[in-house]
């Protein structure tokens, strides 16, 4: 059992060390004398090997066809998800690399999660208004359905409160609080009016990040805190959506806007966009066992043609190592013929599985959406099923004799030490 | 003469049950462009005594000296280009790579060599001239008559101009005109080109042309015969 375990070792160690760069070159000189041979023997086999490449190839556009489907179903529940007001202090918001296709922009606007901004409940002339302060350039204002934000000392202002209001662009409007002194606020030019295509910033009223920021500081620091940072007595910020790329940077995003917000209320994960993504994640979770399998299947398939085919003609392998080709070379000639049905049927998959994702995604009610990503897993992945598949049979042929090859006996992982003695695996 | 293969205290033990000693101890020496018999009852380790000639498995004590390489100094690898260079095998069975036609078995052992293509070409075309199978460069094994299968690997094991050549049984599977069409190619290259060869064989018909004739008993070489005087 330990020599098993040492014998299996050190063949994991050597599926490392084919991929050495001194072995890669050595192989890279040997292979325009095996590139031949790996050629004929797949032609002599083909209907087997074609057998394996269409299985792994189907096994690649399945997992295509899935990924996509489920992606495309997340986004698509996203995005029927109804908007909601801000409800916390600050809501940092953490999803994964979709949404950010123009396509996409509807329901990340709903969800308020686009981009950081800072949103700030104000008394203001026209009212108690939710003041947006947006960053310049950022595409939260399409979405609002301007194209830039007003000039410095200006505001934008919602079309139905400007005319319940009675104002026209040109006009003041006063934005500030009301503290113990009274009424502290600054004057602004309307600058433009906006409609906005959703309830969460209807009525608002919408300046520069900079200048929101510059307006609450120089308000903070009117009531006596220090000037710069959020004070005690300084106002709040009522919503700070965050975007963050990936998973990954959401506790360090959390950590910094707790560091800039010590007292604000931190809410994420439960908008209803995101609450929706997750919901389809869990769904997403089997799904992944399943595309596992999947790949699990293709490489059994692959491991067994490679087996039987290497069965099928130890003869004929220990002929060759008797004329002098040595153990690592035979290997790379089964591992060139595992190759070759690897990429052709990769190439199948790859190709096939865009395909149906597109036809699929005319036909079908439900969105899909193949992501480069899920492109790039299936290539790997097939890439990685081939190779572990191949690795098993190509060893045993590399560590038998020439001699236990010719005379077709059984082969085992470690035909030297007590391995092939205790034999209680049968070899192969 | 020196001799340009030299064995001495060989041995093979095989792990079976108590272990079998298949070859006791055999030492031999062989002068280049003899013609070596090896002849014994089945069993006595002619096929063993031929692979740890070869190279092809590991002594269990002694060792194999081929044109002064110890074998026992060489990796696995360092063997395997030992045999590609210096030794020609045929074998009675599984001779040829059927994925492959007569004429690129014998480019073959070439072509791992990295000899440039049209040397190979021209020393394939030139092989397979000298056992007469030049009309059939272009057929698989398959569809090779069993003599016909065996004039190729002699031709295949011609092919990088190898030190020495051991046959095991080559005319073990084929019929008397076969045989005698194979035993021809043998005697002729060893006489014409003073190749070396070591041939296992039950056939009488090689005795009568052989050099040396070794005989074996038990897993033991009994005697060693010196053939002077042989019709040439
Ligand atoms: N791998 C092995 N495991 C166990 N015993 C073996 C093995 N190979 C050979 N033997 C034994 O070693 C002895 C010599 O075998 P070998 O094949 O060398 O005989 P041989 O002289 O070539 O016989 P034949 O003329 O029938 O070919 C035999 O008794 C055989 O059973
Ligand atoms: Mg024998």
């Amino acid at each position: 059992m330990i020599d098993f375990i040492v014998a299996l070792w050190g063949g994991v160690k050597n599926l490392f060390y084919s991929l050495h760069p001194r072995q890669l070159r050595r192989f890279a000189a040997e292979l325009p004398v095996l590139t031949p041979l790996a050629v004929r023997s797949v032609r002599r086999r083909l209907p087997r090997y074609l057998m394996v490449g269409v299985s792994l190839g189907a096994g690649i556009i399945i997992f295509l066809v899935l990924s996509a489907s489920f992606r495309g179903s997340a986004v698509d529940l996203a995005g029927r998800t109804s908007p909601m007001d801000l409800p916390a202090d600050i809501v940092v918001l953490d999803i994964a690399d979709w949404g950010r296709a123009a396509g996409d922009l509807g329901w990340v606007g709903a969800a308020g999660s686009y981009e950081v901004f800072d949103s700030w409940e104000a008394p203001t002339s026209v009212g108690l208004r939710r003041v947006l302060g947006l960053p310049e350039g950022g595409r939260l204002l399409g979405w609002l359905g301007l194209d830039h934000l007003p000039p410095p000392g200006g505001v934008l202002l919602a079309a139905d409160v400007a005319a319940a209001a009675g104002l026209r662009p040109g006009d003041t409007v006063l934005v500030g609080r009301v503290g113990r002194d009274g009424f502290t606020g600054r004057g602004y030019r309307l600058a433009g009016l906006h409609e906005a295509r959703d309830s969460l910033f209807r009525g608002t009223l919408v300046m520069s990040l900079e200048e929101l920021l510059e307006l609450r500081a120089a308000l903070g620091a009117a009531s006596g805190s220090p000037a710069g940072g959020p004070g005690a007595d300084s106002p709040q910020p009522t919503a700070l959506a965050a975007w963050a790329g990936s998973e990954g940077t959401l506790p360090r995003m959390l950590e910094r806007v707790k560091g800039l917000f010590p007292d604000a209320t931190i809410w994420w994960a439960a908008l209803p966009g995101d609450q929706a993504y997750r919901a389809v994640g869990g769904f997403l979770a089997p799904g992944r066992l399943v595309l596992a399998l999947v790949f699990v299947l293709a490489g059994l398939g692959v491991f067994n043609v490679m087996l039987l085919s290497l069965l099928g003609r130890k003869a004929q392998l220990g002929v060759l190592k008797a004329l002098g080709s040595d153990d690592d070379e035979v290997f790379l000639l089964l591992f060139l013929e595992g190759g070759f049905m690897a990429l052709g049927g990769s190439a199948l998959g790859l190709t096939g599985g865009a395909f149906l994702v597109r036809v699929f995604d005319r036909v079908s009610e439900l969105p899909l959406l193949l992501t480069p990503s899920a492109l790039v897993w299936a290539a790997a992945l097939g890439v990685v099923s081939f190779y572990l598949a191949s690795w098993f049979p190509a060893t045993l042929c590399r560590r038998a004799s020439p001699i236990q090859l010719m005379a077709e006996r059984r082969l085992y992982l470690d035909p030297r030490s007590t391995c092939a003695q205790c034999g209680r695996c049968g070899g192969f | 003469m020196e001799p340009i293969l030299r064995a001495e205290g060989l041995g093979r033990r095989f792990p079976v049950g108590d272990g079998v000693w298949a070859l006791k101890k055999a030492s031999l020496s062989v002068p280049a462009g003899r013609f070596v018999l090896v002849a014994g009852p089945s069993g006595c380790g002619k096929t063993t005594l031929l692979n740890l000639l070869g190279g092809l498995d590991r002594p269990t004590r002694g060792d194999v000296e081929l044109r002064g390489v110890r074998y026992s100094t060489l990796d696995e690898s360092g063997l395997a280009r030992l045999r590609r260079t210096e030794i020609g095998f045929v074998f009675q069975f599984f001779n040829l790579l059927s994925d492959l036609t007569a004429e690129e078995n014998v480019a073959l052992p070439m072509r791992m060599t990295h000899m440039p293509r049209d040397e190979v070409a021209a020393r394939t075309a030139m092989l397979l001239e000298a056992v007469g199978m030049s009309h059939r460069a272009r057929h698989t094994p398959y569809e090779l008559s069993g003599g016909e299968q065996q004039r190729v690997a002699v031709a295949r094991a011609l092919a990088n101009d190898p030190t020495i050549i051991l046959a095991d049984e080559p005319t073990g599977n084929l019929d008397s005109k076969n045989s005698t069409e194979v035993m021809d190619l043998f005697r002729r290259f060893n006489r014409e080109r003073k190749q070396t060869f070591v041939v296992v064989s039950h056939d009488p018909a090689f005795a009568e042309y052989a050099d040396v004739v070794v005989w074996m008993q038990d897993g033991e070489i009994t005697s060693v015969e010196e053939r002077e005087g042989r019709p040439s």
